[in-house]
């Protein structure tokens, strides 16, 4: 995983981007795409509460690790876009959705990029596949520069849509 | 998308149990080297000796430099390794996940080793943090938790931020 600074970062910068096309698109749908783009880090709960120890709790097999694939993900996307409200008509949940799976999706992307040590990625098209794809990673997850680059992104897009 | 109450409520129920099937039943996937998901610190600490002479993926923290040493644990279980073969500058207290075929005596033959600095653990960490907290505030600026509607519901305007600080909520109750 990539650092989530860098995660929200990217989401914040394609928010806006997008919303030079897509008109519909507020500050508070922006927000909802780093929220997106923060999901599959939400596979951090195992800091808190390993898989092991759920496991040996309930004695059934256990992993939190669905959370940082497609499957997991888009179920997370599919609740949040339900406890969240933007107006009555059902127009504002497509939207809501829409920049929360951008955001989610965007962050699936970023980690594939991420030097692994056996060449494989994580099983990123779970639960369709478990197949994980060969991918020459470009960066790891506690490098410097990936953040640094996208606050320059981030900082120069807030300035255009200024 | 929901338009009806007891619509909503039961495919949010749907998507929570669907979550959780998904824990188990990832949970009990096997590693498959055909599929590129080698065994790590989970199988080789409950059985070594099946995994001897075959294709790994562990990572632990560095715990001797020199040979270079690695602590994996899973659970309450914790074993050392001493890796050889492709060596990568680590330093003690690194996390390096190594792949390569594991061997008696708690060897490990790398093929590749990728180093994350202990500092660099540090920053992560505290970037992420950073930007939850950035995610949080923005978050509340917009939104407002209804209980009565079990949603977060769009405030009409937006909080600035020294609303924030003073806790003077004007766009409805709760919090968001």
């Amino acid at each position: 995983m990539a650092d989530l600074l860098t995660h929200v970062l990217v989401a914040y910068t394609l928010g806006i981007v997008l919303s030079w096309k897509y008109r519909w698109i507020k500050s508070h749908h922006v927000t909802m795409m780093m929220v997106g783009a923060a999901i599959p880090d939400l596979v951090r709960i195992r800091l808190l509460i390993p898989s092991h120890a759920i496991e040996d709790l309930l004695g059934i097999p256990f992993s939190w690790d669905p959370i940082h694939t497609l499957g997991g993900s888009i179920l997370i996307v599919l609740i949040l876009t339900m406890l969240f409200k933007e107006d009555a008509n059902s127009e504002g949940s497509k939207r809501l959705f829409l920049v929360l799976f951008a955001g989610m999706v965007s962050h699936l992307f970023l980690d594939a990029l991420l030097i692994t040590a056996s060449g494989h990625t994580y099983a990123i098209f779970w639960p369709l596949t478990d197949y994980r794809p060969v991918i020459s990673g470009v960066y790891l997850s506690t490098d410097v520069l990936p953040a640094v680059i996208s606050f320059i992104a981030a900082a120069s897009v807030r300035l255009i849509d200024r | 998308m929901f338009k009806n109450a007891s619509l909503k409520k039961i495919s949010l129920i749907i998507f929570i149990l669907v979550l959780l099937i998904f824990f188990i039943w990832y949970g009990s996937i096997e590693p498959d080297p055909e599929k590129g998901h080698y065994p790590g610190e989970e199988e080789i600490l409950q059985d070594y000796g099946e995994h001897v002479g075959r294709k790994v993926e562990v990572g632990g923290r560095v715990i001797e430099e020199e040979p270079l040493k690695i602590e994996i644990e899973y659970g309450s279980e914790k074993i050392e390794l001493q890796v050889v073969g492709e060596k990568e500058e680590a330093n003690e207290n690194d996390r390096i996940t190594v792949y390569g075929t594991l061997h008696e005596n708690n060897t490990i033959v790398a093929e590749n080793v990728v180093v994350r600095g202990y500092w660099r653990y540090i920053y992560m960490y505290t970037v992420s943090v950073g930007a939850a907290v950035w995610v949080g505030v923005r978050l509340f600026k917009s939104w407002r938790w209804d209980s009565d509607s079990f949603s977060f519901q769009k405030r009409d305007e937006d909080l600035e931020l020294k609303d924030m600080i003073r806790k003077n909520d004007r766009g409805g109750k709760g919090h968001g």
